[in-house]
């Protein structure tokens, strides 16, 4: 028999903007508790929230075992790590004037625009013990702010959206990052004429993929990459990871729920374009006999599933001159794409630009962004890089060739 | 109940909520948990700020109460702030399910009818299925410092049959699923069950690529349901209008905004996942008209839009769960039903689609929905099965681009998934409504 437990704390003071003013303030402090039992090939699985009994979670979960979930018991490497990524960002008191300041500016700024939405300011701590002996630990925290843009000569309910996320705050990084968004967005630019172009965007294409790398899809020829484990079928330079590294995730601990620690953190989906692992747990590693990526999730009172904490792709580049050279057009906001039975996938631009010389130089027209997913992954990427456009934050741009279509004049 | 201090307006929601969720895949048992949580939602205002908190800690409610106080300042005039002057002092207790209730139901019983349903749901072109059942009981208090005690209940209950199907290199994941409030109602029949698996095996064999263009479309309940949502019903939420005159402007009641067939309606008073009595400020529910015959009619609030526009309370102030506070948000939405037959409006069609069901969808100026399955129609007929990534078109032009409307109104609840907005996702809606035509999107 093994036992897991696992206990979260989370920790959110969230701002909420409207008219680009402080509207309120919420204050969340959670506390998740985890108790899981393996044995006999089985699992059993009791959660509470707030204050815990261990040994009467431990009880329940061991009578869960009688439900018969079939699930592997592993005795894996034994480690203690305890990793805290805390940054001191500022006080909590200091919470609600630094942003009142900060809207102050953004709309001093940008007074055709306003601001709202949300900004938080959250810490987390998750620990992990098994009963083999193996202790994980990891805390850390960010400053994160969504705030959607609305121009304020516009009928729609919102027209831009600026993210960013950091273990620090800064006025001015984030202030001049608004201000690149909002000044490109009041000079409208007529339609684009070519039928294909750069696109700097987010990993939005790969989003509609991830679910045929799931070991379930793919074991049980439900794949769109059936029968291509092992082979290279996308683009040399790309390499699809989970990326659980501390120095390079926010508010992400360094061990999956089932406290698998990768090799520097790091597990390979795609390997210079070789479609190397698919996304399993221990559960599904077991049961079609490949690796485990480390990348489970599960609810505090669930079972453990094959997830994708951590995703992300890595840089192919410095920054994004390096990788766009001429004109591109930077995919700001976009609404709601898919993918066919095919793998032809279509992704309608609500907002985009045109992008010149490490600059965006204009709002375009409404048009859809198309290309086969083989496509889009294969000759037609382009690279990956951190540096661009804005400062704030850390933030990634996807570059890849596809075909517009659909374009609105 | 709770001690409310003079000087601020302040109100607790509580719920406490029982949960299933079991799960198979290829027949084998995966989840199978009972989740029981109570939390309460603590608000305060002060005229200037609010301020909220949670908490698991039942009996520590009025504690966390009063520091949250401690967040706020004192204001003798706060009654007569027109936030709070809006707040309705309802109190009622509605309890609905619980002589029904699905924490009644043992989960071998739950467990057992997916089993043998997802057993009767075969097919050679599929090697892999799911199968989910779904349900919440909930019982809500809401208690304010004007007055207000309201205690009602919500139940939900629900299957979803995941199939993937797998032929010459194309792969269709589709979901045949069933929302109710009773679990009684969750059986198939094999004539059901075999209908579904045949319209997949002949959309998997035949679905051919379409060209991207402008074309006619006839969309189904469901996918009219989400038009719905997605192009309009977000539009209606007052929240987005706060400080923004030009959006007042545009948004003027009366302010012709789509053919004069098209009437849509919202409301949170029909049983199903879109059943909300009250809402989360204590509201009671009311039938909102947002367009009528094409004008625009009314919009959704909640107190603090409702008092910026001066205008009456809709009943849909909604939070996700007590980790969050209540925002302007949709109950059910749904076209109304017109007077035409769904062969009439096929008929109509020269070359153009029909959207039978839907993966997703969403909406701003433009909006987008992705057909699961969906049909060519030539020369008035239906034809053979299409592959359409997405539908997209602009909410404005649209809404005057219906132009038939079928007499087949459909109402639809959901187990899985739900209406995100921001950071909070999924929350219960219903949505539906009848086929209806619309003489241009794009398709690509």
């Amino acid at each position: 028999m093994k036992t897991e437990k696992i206990i979260h704390k989370e920790s959110t003071r969230c701002i909420n903007v409207v008219a680009s003013k402080v509207e309120s303030l919420r204050i969340n402090n959670d506390l998740e508790n985890t108790v899981r039992v393996y044995d006999n090939g089985a699992i059993g699985v009791d959660g509470t929230l707030g204050h815990a009994d261990f040994a009467q979670m431990e009880q329940r979960a061991k009578q869960k075992l009688a439900q018969g979930i079939a699930y592997p018991e592993t005795h894996d490497k034994i480690q203690t790590l305890n990793i805290n990524t805390t940054k001191h960002i500022f006080g909590e008191k200091e919470f609600i004037p630094k942003i009142s300041a900060l809207l102050e500016r953004l709309a001093r700024e940008n007074p055709e625009f306003l601001f709202g939405n949300k900004v938080f300011l959250n810490s987390m701590e998750r620990s992990y013990e098994n009963s083999d002996g193996t202790k994980l630990n990891y805390k850390g925290n960010q400053f994160a702010l969504g705030l959607t843009i609305k121009y304020k000569g516009s009928a729609n309910i919102m027209d831009e959206f600026y993210q960013g996320e950091g273990n620090y705050f800064d006025e001015e990084q984030i202030c001049r990052d608004v201000k690149i968004k909002c000044d490109a967005f009041i000079n409208a630019l007529p339609q684009i004429t070519d039928d294909e172009a750069v696109i700097i965007g987010d990993f939005e294409p790969l989003q509609y993929a991830i679910q045929h790398f799931v070991a379930d899809m793919y074991f049980n020829k439900a794949s769109l990459f059936d029968g291509k484990l092992g082979q290279k079928i996308f683009n040399g330079k790309l390499n699809v990871t989970t990326n659980r590294s501390p120095e390079r995730q926010l508010c992400l601990p360094f061990f999956d729920t089932e406290g698998t620690v990768n090799e520097n953190y790091v597990n390979n989906l795609v390997k210079n374009g070789v479609f190397d692992k698919v996304i399993s747990c221990k559960k599904s590693a077991t049961q079609y006999g490949c690796e485990n990526l480390g990348s489970a999730s599960a609810a505090y009172n669930g079972v453990p599933n094959a997830g994708m904490g951590g995703f992300d792709v890595e840089n192919t580049a410095e920054n994004l001159s390096e990788l766009v050279k001429g004109k591109a057009i930077y995919l700001s906001n976009t609404g709601g794409g898919d993918m066919t039975t095919s793998g032809d996938i279509s992704i309608p631009s609500i907002v985009s630009y045109l992008y010149e010389d490490g600059k965006l130089l204009g709002k375009l027209p409404e048009f859809t962004v198309t290309g086969n997913i083989f496509d889009i992954l294969g000759n037609g990427f382009v690279g990956v890089c951190e540096k661009g456009l804005f400062e704030y934050g850390k933030r990634k741009y996807f570059v890849y060739k596809a075909k517009l279509v659909n374009k609105a004049q | 109940m709770y001690k409310f201090k003079k000087g601020f307006y302040a109100d607790v929601r509580i719920e406490d909520r029982f949960a299933t969720n079991i799960r198979l895949q290829n027949g084998q048992l995966h989840e199978a948990k009972e989740t029981v949580e109570k939390k309460a939602f603590i608000r305060v205002f002060d005229g200037k700020m609010w301020y909220y908190t949670s908490t698991s800690d039942i009996d520590g409610i009025q504690q966390s109460l009063n520091e949250l106080y401690g967040y706020a300042q004192t204001n003798a005039e706060i009654d007569k702030h027109p936030i709070v002057v809006k707040y309705q002092v309802n109190q009622d207790k509605i309890i609905k399910f619980a002589s029904n209730s699905v924490k009644n139901i043992a989960l071998q019983q739950k467990l057992q009818l997916i089993t043998e349903t997802a057993e009767r749901l075969k097919s050679d072109l599929c090697n892999f299925k799911s199968a989910q059942y779904l349900d919440r009981y909930s019982v809500y208090e809401f208690y304010s410092s004007k007055g207000a005690n309201i205690t009602y209940d919500f139940q939900t209950c629900g299957v979803a049959y995941g199939m993937a199907f797998n032929y010459n290199s194309e792969n269709l994941q589709e979901q045949l699923s069933k929302c109710k409030t009773s679990f009684e109602m969750l059986s198939y029949s094999d004539g059901e069950l075999k209908e579904f698996v045949m319209r997949c095996e002949e959309y998997i064999k035949n679905a051919k690529p379409v060209k991207a263009g402008s074309y006619p479309v006839i969309l189904a309940p469901i996918a009219t349901g989400v038009f719905a949502h997605e192009s309009f019903g977000h539009k209606s939420e007052a929240d987005f209008m706060l400080g923004d005159e030009t959006m007042a402007k545009e948004w003027t009641i009366g302010k012709k905004v789509g053919s004069d067939i098209l009437t849509i309606r919202e409301t949170g008073v029909f049983e199903g996942s879109g059943y909300v009595p009250y809402d989360d400020e204590g509201t009671k529910a009311t039938d909102t008209y947002l367009i009528k015959n094409g004008i625009l009619s009314g919009r959704l609030h909640s107190a603090t839009t409702a008092a910026a526009l001066n205008e009456e309370l809709t009943g849909n102030a909604r939070a996700i769960n007590c980790n969050y506070e209540p925002i302007v948000r949709m109950t059910s939405t749904f076209i109304e039903a017109g007077t035409s037959t769904v062969d009439e409006l096929i008929a109509g069609i020269q070359h153009g689609y029909y959207v039978h069901s839907i993966k997703h969808g969403s909406g701003m100026s433009t909006f987008t929905i992705a057909p699961s399955i969906a049909y060519e129609i030539e020369n008035g007929k239906l034809g053979k099965p299409v592959k359409i990534a997405v539908l997209t078109g602009n909410v404005f032009e649209t809404l005057g681009l219906i132009d038939g409307v079928a007499n087949d109104r459909e109402l639809l609840s959901f187990v899985t998934g739900g209406c995100g907005k921001m950071e909070q996702y999924p929350l219960n809606v219903g949505l539906g409504g009848p086929h209806i035509r619309v003489s241009k999107m794009n398709i690509q």
